[in-house]
């Protein structure tokens, strides 16, 4: 993998796209975050011969990590500050005449985009990209002349704390995280192609780990299983959770009752939980949950798809022989980035890999239990003795007896079921498969043994069915707990806090950036606080520079700010604008 | 009776492997599966693998959690005994890359088969593809 810089020379503006703020006739895309970006795209149709089959990410600016961990952090605190932040990297300015806006990239920065090509192309590509002299539209009359350099150069590897392995361990999972660095879209087949999968599926994880993994050998390889990677809060893998409530109409005496005179008709009906005990005051009980950001990507056939918004983290779990976790430790040490999903030709799906743990099989300790809760982390695909798919629970309950090898010793007590009809396709051949029924991720079923108590070690956490390889089939199990409920207040995912790679470097964007989102944003209210005393100024009444209040707004928002800037600002809106000139 | 004299002597053949899906013509002859005259039986040994004709279906499942091959015959005269209410025919169209390509039809038949359970809920007990 290389790395392209595009050092920006004169403005750089792009068409209008879907992605352009209103009123724009030329525009640069932004991210969710408010960063710009110059779409692979613009870059592969500015070069020409390119060898085949070179694929190119999305150039974002020096120090994009470190920016990207400042600008959610700016807008986990301060809301609105978007516009803030692109303006760092912007030019904006309105022709009144022309009647329309235009926003081009600053001259004087510096975009990074990672480049796949094989190593034999490797001259010729420069060459290619070193003829590239200006990008997006030409338009003199605008000032958009386009101009930039570009050239081929090393990526700089992020900094991350890859785990040490030990030579007398034998190890059997690695914990895995999957940072975001462009969108990541996956389709879901027959859906109406604006839907994405949520989290990164174990089949996408696997397909491309069997790559990094090829001087193991074929049965070290075969065994390995990749789960699901979810989104990570923190150093969570948030799970999908249960739904253990179920909404049961009250018997006719106390309808009678709930809709005398001055009762609440909603109370005609009562929360039951898994242990068919009433519950109330489920809203007190709700908790927040996370789900990943989504965003529409213009893809460049013309068709809008879902994509999950970058600077997200996914975790997930990989088991296998210790020569593979020892190989996969290894390669993502070295080549921490890839591509993963769909679209990755214009530049989706670019990841940061990270490996967080390494862990040694856990040492079996019995559990025993009679009444306990088998809890589905993932879609689980069951096959009926027919070989059709099922989604009974019955059906899943007799697979949990062949694993206990105890056929008939266990019933159902409780259960809260769905069905997920999985549609999704093979990363090996990028087609659909056999489209099947699963129980859905978050069923649960609560079991009893017949006679005596069971150890329930081996289920506590294991993969059952079919495609457990791909992260299907991922279940848990514990002694059967009073109620759960389904996490069910959305958190704002900006609030997530996510794990970046930064490098030094990056740091300094990052504090650069911090800075200038914050100055920007004071320095428009002391402008506006200076346009507001302009009346006075103007009515002949004496003016006098607050600059007790000024202090304060520096004090409380940006300490570094001068005092010549402060006053500075309040004058350019006491004196400046059309009022000024008219003077 | 052994699965392969049940096995359609001229058929389409559906098998899905790890890294590949085949779905092709197919004539069954001494024992061996052969697609354009190549002996492919061991396509009979993947993930899932259907041989059927207009009145026959020979499924082959690998049962992977239980080490096992699942093997099921369905035939159009179980279903002239079953109860018509629970039988839904649909005819389905083949995907445009595969549609009408070397030998394949454009259009497959779904005979889905439902019963009730003990809840009496109605749940798709089995299916047969059926070429048309």
């Amino acid at each position: 993998m290389l790395s392209i810089q595009i050092s920006i020379l004169g403005q750089v503006a792009f068409e209008h796209t879907l992605h352009s703020e209103v009123g724009c006739r030329y525009d640069v895309t932004v991210d969710s975050l408010g960063i710009p970006y110059i779409p692979s795209h613009e870059i592969l149709a500015a070069a020409g011969g390119l060898p085949a089959g070179t694929q190119i990410g999305f150039a974002h600016p020096d120090g994009y990590m470190g920016q990207m961990r400042a600008a959610r952090t700016l807008k986990n605190h301060l809301p609105g500050c978007s516009r803030y932040i692109s303006e760092q990297f912007l030019t904006r300015r309105y022709d009144a005449g022309k009647g329309y806006s235009i926003r081009a990239l600053k001259p004087g920065q510096t975009y990074t985009a990672w480049l796949f090509c094989a190593d034999t192309d490797r001259a010729q590509t420069a060459s290619a990209l070193e003829k590239i002299t200006r990008l997006g539209i030409r338009a003199p009359e605008d000032g958009i002349s386009g101009e930039v350099r570009v050239r081929l150069a090393e990526p700089e590897d992020p900094v991350f704390d890859m785990p040490v392995l030990h030579e007398k361990c034998t190890y059997a999972s690695l914990d895995l995280e999957i940072l975001l660095v462009s969108p990541f879209c996956l389709d879901t087949p027959f859906s109406d192609h604006a839907k994405t999968e949520l989290f990164v599926p174990g089949a996408v994880i696997r397909d491309f780990l069997m790559k990094r993994v090829g001087a193991c050998s074929a049965t070290d390889r075969e065994q390995l299983i990749c789960s699901n990677a979810y989104l990570a809060f923190g150093q969570e893998r948030l799970l999908p959770t249960p739904v253990c409530i179920s909404v049961v109409k009250l018997d006719r005496e106390q309808l009678r009752y709930r809709l005398a005179p001055g009762k609440d008709p909603l109370l005609v009906e009562q929360d039951v939980g898994l242990d068919d005990t009433f519950s109330t005051g489920i809203q007190e009980h709700l908790t927040r949950y996370t789900v990943p950001g989504t965003g529409p990507y213009l893809a460049k056939d013309g068709q809008v798809h879902e994509a999950i918004t970058e600077g997200q983290a996914f975790r997930g779990t990989v088991y296998g022989p210790d020569a593979a976790i020892r190989q996969i430790v290894e390669s993502v040490s070295r080549f921490p980035a890839a591509q993963l999903g769909m679209l990755t030709e214009e530049g989706l799906g670019e990841v940061y890999f990270r490996i967080p743990a390494v862990n040694e099989a856990p040492i079996p300790a019995e559990q025993l239990s009679r009444c306990f809760d088998v809890c589905c982390l993932s879609d689980t695909l069951i096959l009926n003795d027919r070989g059709v798919p099922t989604c009974r629970a019955e059906d899943l309950l007799s697979e949990i007896e062949y694993v206990f090898g105890c056929p008939g010793k266990l019933r159902i007590i409780g259960k809260y079921t769905a069905i997920h009809e999985d549609y999704s396709r093979n990363p090996g051949w990028q087609e659909d498969r056999t489209v099947v029924r699963c129980l859905a991720k978050g069923s649960i079923l609560r079991l009893e043994a017949v006679d005596a108590p069971l150890d329930i070690s081996r289920l506590s956490h294991c993969f059952l069915g079919e495609r457990t390889e791909d992260g299907y089939g991922e279940l848990a199990a514990w002694p059967a707990r009073g109620t759960y409920y389904r996490l069910a207040e959305e958190l704002v995912q900006d609030r997530n806090e996510v794990p970046m790679p930064v490098t030094y470097r990056d740091s300094v964007f990052s504090a650069q950036l911090t800075g200038g989102v914050i100055n920007s944003m004071i320095r428009e209210r002391i402008y506006h606080l200076g346009l507001l005393d302009r009346g006075d100024l103007k009515a002949g009444a004496k003016a006098q520079v607050p600059e007790d209040l000024l202090r304060m707004i520096r004090d409380m928002y940006s300490p570094v700010i001068t005092d010549e800037q402060l006053i500075g600002w309040y004058q350019d809106g006491l004196t400046g604008g059309e009022d000024h000139e008219d003077e | 009776m052994k699965m392969n004299d049940r096995i359609p002597g001229n058929g389409l053949l559906l098998a899905e492997g790890r890294d590949r899906l085949v779905f092709t013509p197919y004539v069954f002859r001494s024992g061996k599966i052969l697609v354009d005259g190549q002996d492919c039986s061991e396509l009979l040994g993947w993930d899932q693998c259907l041989l059927f004709d207009r009145n026959t279906e020979v499924r082959l499942v690998r049962r992977r959690a239980r080490n096992e091959m699942i093997e099921t015959v369905l035939t159009a005269e179980e279903e002239a005994v079953m109860n018509p209410d629970l039988l839904y025919t649909e005819e389905v169209l083949v995907k445009p890359q595969y549609a009408a390509h070397g030998g394949l039809p454009e259009t497959l038949i779904i005979v889905n088969r439902y019963r009730y359970t003990e809840n009496d809920t109605l749940v798709l007990d089995d299916y047969r593809v059926a070429m048309k």
